[in-house]
């Protein structure tokens, strides 16, 4: 209690209030339905920190963290699923060696290492691009969806969009990168077992161009497990998000999570949570609905 | 059924020397060794062994579909005048399907689970038929659902749009026949087409191939561990063991008077009717391992004939009815 | 414990003779380490040895250390490293921003890593076998308990749920290893409980119960060395984000406190300082890196031992 105030000073008659109003004189079971109750009528009271509801100060912040992890998906879904292919065709050979080597690399480095590296190396030496944050004041648009990258095209400025982009790069690199190493190693592993199977070979014994071999036959059965961790991978990129948006003071809800913990402001704190775990198990209920759609013998 | 071969005619296919070997952790592996096998055209031939006797690694040599660690070492593969084992990959490609076809033992894997069957049908009619891909989608649907008729697809009309799961083992089996005959090739090649069967369900596609085969003229080739299938619809037998052949002849004469003791032994080990109350006599021991050959005859250790004599490689030797052996113990 | 040094790579046509007894064989050692494959794999060996050099080093730091890694030396302050101008070689790393040496950090940073990497995967690996056989094994009300416990705890995304413990908790080196036994005891019993359902099925088990077994002595003796490979791969594949966990936290703050050194916090330290003095983010990660990609390596090759047949050729 004491901690959560601060410097205020404090009357026992008001943390009394205070804790009855928090409910915190009521036993631990109460308060938990308590806050389930009030919860699910959205209200998570409200962050000593900000003097808002803890809600309003959360979703202000969603569209950049959304927008972080979208662009970290798609990147590392664009570059890891070729690589995979290419690996596991090329079985054996310096493509799929440096691949195999890449994927374990990266997921050997400790994420928030790789990002203070990027950035020293391309900010503060080469100076090509921005330390960090979102974007450059002087160059602000007005936010219709919160993502900058569309903001920024909609209101006509190509160079707010540059710099957004600029801005981008790094953390995104950062955030794609674990994500994308396992992914290639996913595809790869799951594109070698396809081609194992007697269906490549009798579509080869049909004579089918290659292309079609590798793309239509073997791609879209090896897809099928790689688009399931794909997406149970998203919903983990949300703990690396914290780490990721406090170096590059990228302000999302990632960063806001951190200093509230530091800060214990615990409302914050348990809404973040909730929400965290919400989407993550929404994630992995995502990745099976993708599995039974893309799979035709368990489909209804 | 029996029928004469056309012996004035050139061979469609004449394998002559054929060794493919595999380059494995334990060792290299003489998968195919030395085998030389002549199909001529209109002809059924049947291809028996047991597993690791290099039947299936054979055509697969043919078809050029050997992957590492496997390689055709040496030999020559002639197919309608045209030698094969100089064949580039795009080459290859253009006979595969069209020319020769293939089927594999188990038709649930060998179809494409997430492709639709009119797709696996109507895919190698426009890589191989120009005419029909030019004329268009319906034109290639027609043709498809012609096929799947062909082979005894039921509804086959509204079948088109399912998925190979959706079919029973026999349909499936006649579905891969469907698409293999599709672009009517010279040769029809079928990797054990009866061993993932019910008994009823075999008789029923052996009896398919027989009249395409009949209808289109087509050769064909049945490889099978099973003399039954053999019997009933081979003109010729080529027998293998270990990588090479050890007797080949008119299927009646295979048959009826086996002279290497290894057929002798597939023959005696089929269980029959007729003799309920006899003891059944499989051959005793098992395949040698294809690492470490001695040189020898492959079949020493399970013959019950062997002597010292057999102790060198054994060549194969032409019998007086157009038949081979290979066996010392045989005289010609 | 049933360690066999069996070739386990036969050869399709090996003839042995007696066809049924091979099979047998074959399913009953599971546990058997091919050290003759795990020794040929060169890459493999070489990252086992750097594991084993950081365990040494982490058990001896005060040897290897050529400095107190807490001695502060405000004169040497953001100290370059040897190669750069101003560096010398008493100092090969470089000094962070209180002047204490680099590489002595890193030495001593090393006890940090090692230990809580070893001690969870330890404690997390005992917890996972017992819960594993006891739903695997005893199934009914004991299975559907732990079941749905692990179940829970897999849909927390785990640094969150790590990072929440240790707010609550406090930092620290043992609440360290505490919030992360919490969450990583699930995927050792998820394995442990899987391998016990399969092999229940096998006759040798229902033989030791006919002859009148204690369901304990069963679940010691017959299946435990059963399963051991896969739990073994798993957690030495474990270790591995367990050390870049436990240096997350660290890096948060969360870890061991300052003075001492872990690699994490080392990374923070020099976070400050990105703009004069890389150096000193820089090594304690590369540190990291290396000692992590090692146990990855070595963890794959220790997959390869197990069961040639299904590593890649």
């Amino acid at each position: 209690m004491q901690i959560m105030l601060g410097d205020q000073h404090v009357t026992p008659e008001m943390e009394q209030t205070l804790r009855k109003d928090m409910g915190l004189d009521l036993p631990i079971q109460e308060r938990f339905f308590r806050f389930l109750y009030n919860a699910s009528r959205g209200n998570f009271g409200r962050s000593f920190f900000h003097r808002r509801p803890v809600m309003e100060v959360i979703l202000e912040r969603l569209p950049a963290t959304i927008e972080l992890t979208l662009c970290a998906m798609l990147i590392a879904i664009i570059v890891s699923i070729p690589l995979g292919v290419l690996a596991a065709v090329r079985k054996g050979t310096i493509y799929d060696r440096s691949s195999v080597v890449t994927a374990m690399v990266g997921v050997s480095m400790p994420g928030f290492w790789f990002g203070i590296i990027l950035i020293i190396l391309f900010s503060i030496n080469l100076h090509w691009l921005p330390v960090s944050g979102r974007s450059t004041f002087s160059l602000s648009v007005p936010s219709v969806t919160g993502m900058l990258l569309i903001d920024t095209l909609l209101a006509g400025r190509v160079d707010s969009f540059i710099d957004a982009v600029k801005h981008l790069i790094l953390p995104t690199i950062t955030l794609g990168m674990a994500m994308g190493a396992t992914l290639m190693q996913v595809t790869r592993a799951s594109m070698m077992e396809v081609l194992k199977q007697d269906y490549i070979l009798f579509a080869e014994a049909k004579g089918l161009k290659r292309r079609r071999v590798t793309f239509l036959h073997a791609l879209k059965n090896a897809l099928i497990p790689t688009v399931t961790v794909a997406a149970i991978q998203t919903g983990q990129l949300l703990g690396g998000n914290m780490i990721i948006e406090t170096i590059f003071g990228w302000p999302g809800v990632g960063s806001l999570v951190v200093r509230a913990i530091f800060n214990r402001n615990y409302p914050l704190v348990q809404a973040a949570v909730l929400i965290y775990v919400i989407i993550y198990v929404l994630m992995n209920f995502i990745a099976d609905i993708l599995y039974t759609v893309l799979n035709p013998k368990v489909r209804i | 059924m029996e029928k004469e071969t056309s012996s004035s005619l050139p061979p469609l296919l004449k394998i002559e020397n054929l060794s493919t070997y595999f380059d494995t952790h334990s060792g290299l592996v003489k998968a195919v060794d030395g085998v030389d096998i002549k199909l001529y055209p209109g002809e059924c031939l049947g291809v028996v062994g047991e597993s690791g006797s290099g039947k299936s690694v054979t055509f697969l040599s043919v078809m050029g579909l050997i992957k590492k660690p496997g390689r055709i070492a040496s030999g020559s593969i002639q197919f309608d005048g045209r030698e094969l084992t100089i064949f580039n990959p795009r080459q290859y490609r253009s006979i595969r399907g069209k020319e020769i076809a293939m089927t594999l033992q188990d038709s649930l894997t060998a179809l494409n689970p997430s492709i639709k069957i009119i797709d696996q049908i109507s895919e190698v009619l426009k890589e191989h038929d120009r005419e029909i891909a030019a004329q268009g989608k319906t034109a290639i649907k027609n043709r498809a659902v012609e096929m799947m008729k062909l082979v005894g697809i039921p509804d086959a009309e509204n079948r088109l749009k399912d998925y190979p799961h959706q079919f029973s083992g026999g349909m499936r089996q006649r579905i891969m026949i469907a698409i293999a005959l599709a672009c009517k090739p010279k040769l029809l090649i079928a990797d054990e087409p009866t061993t993932a069967l019910d008994v009823t369900i075999q008789a029923q596609v052996l009896n398919l191939i027989a009249d395409i085969r009949k209808e289109l003229k087509m050769s064909v080739i049945i490889i099978t561990h099973n003399l039954g299938v053999v019997a009933e619809y081979a003109d010729r037998t080529v027998v293998m063991y270990a990588g090479q052949i050890v007797e080949s002849g008119f299927t009646r004469d295979v048959i009826l008077n086996p002279r290497h003791p290894y057929s002798q032994g597939l023959l005696k080990s089929i269980p029959r009717l007729s003799e309920l109350d006899k003891a059944i006599h499989p051959i005793p021991g098992q395949v040698s391992d294809l690492v470490n050959l001695p040189a020898q005859c492959r079949f020493f250790s399970r013959c019950s004939q062997r002597s010292d004599e057999c102790r060198k490689d054994i060549p194969i030797r032409k019998l007086t009815n157009h038949g081979e052996v290979r066996c010392i113990k045989v005289e010609a | 414990m049933m360690v066999t040094d069996t070739d386990s790579s036969e050869n399709v046509f090996n003839n042995n003779g007696g066809g049924i007894n091979q099979v047998e064989e074959k399913t009953v050692s599971l546990f058997s380490i091919n050290i003759r494959n795990f020794l040929s794999n060169h890459l493999a060996v070489f990252a086992s040895i750097i594991v084993i050099s950081a365990i040494v080093v982490s058990i001896f730091s005060p040897w290897f250390a050529p400095h107190d890694p807490n001695k502060t030396n405000l004169f040497l302050r953001l100290q370059p490293p040897a190669w750069m101008a101003g560096g010398d070689w008493h100092h090969p790393l470089g000094a962070d921003h209180l002047g204490r040496d680099i590489l002595s950090r890193i030495i001593y940073g090393t006890r940090v890593s090692i230990t809580v990497g070893f001690s969870v995967i330890f404690i997390a690996t005992g917890i996972g076998i017992l819960t594993g056989l006891v739903a695997g094994y005893l199934k009914g009300k004991f299975d559907i308990v732990i079941s749905t416990v692990v179940d829970i705890l897999l849909g927390f995304p785990y640094l969150i749920f790590a990072i929440a413990l240790m707010a609550a908790m406090g930092p620290g080196f043992q609440n360290i290893i505490l919030a992360l036994v919490y969450k990583e005891w699930v995927i050792p019993c998820r394995v442990v409980r899987g391998e016990t359902l399969a092999i229940k099925e096998i006759e040798y088990v229902e033989a030791a119960q006919a002859v009148g077994a204690s369901r304990f002595h069963i679940m010691l003796r017959e299946i435990l060395p059963n399963i051991l490979s896969p739990v073994i791969v798993v957690a030495t594949t474990r270790m591995a984000t367990v050390i870049i966990l436990e240096s997350s936290l660290s890096f948060l703050g969360l870890g061991v406190q300052p003075p001492t050194a872990s690699w994490g916090n080392m990374v923070a330290d020099g976070r400050e300082f990105m703009l004069e003095a890389w150096w000193v983010s820089t090594f304690s990660g590369i540190a990291i890196l290396i000692l992590v990609l090692s146990m990855n390596v070595a963890s794959l090759g220790l997959r390869d031992a197990f069961d040639p047949r299904f590593s890649e050729s």
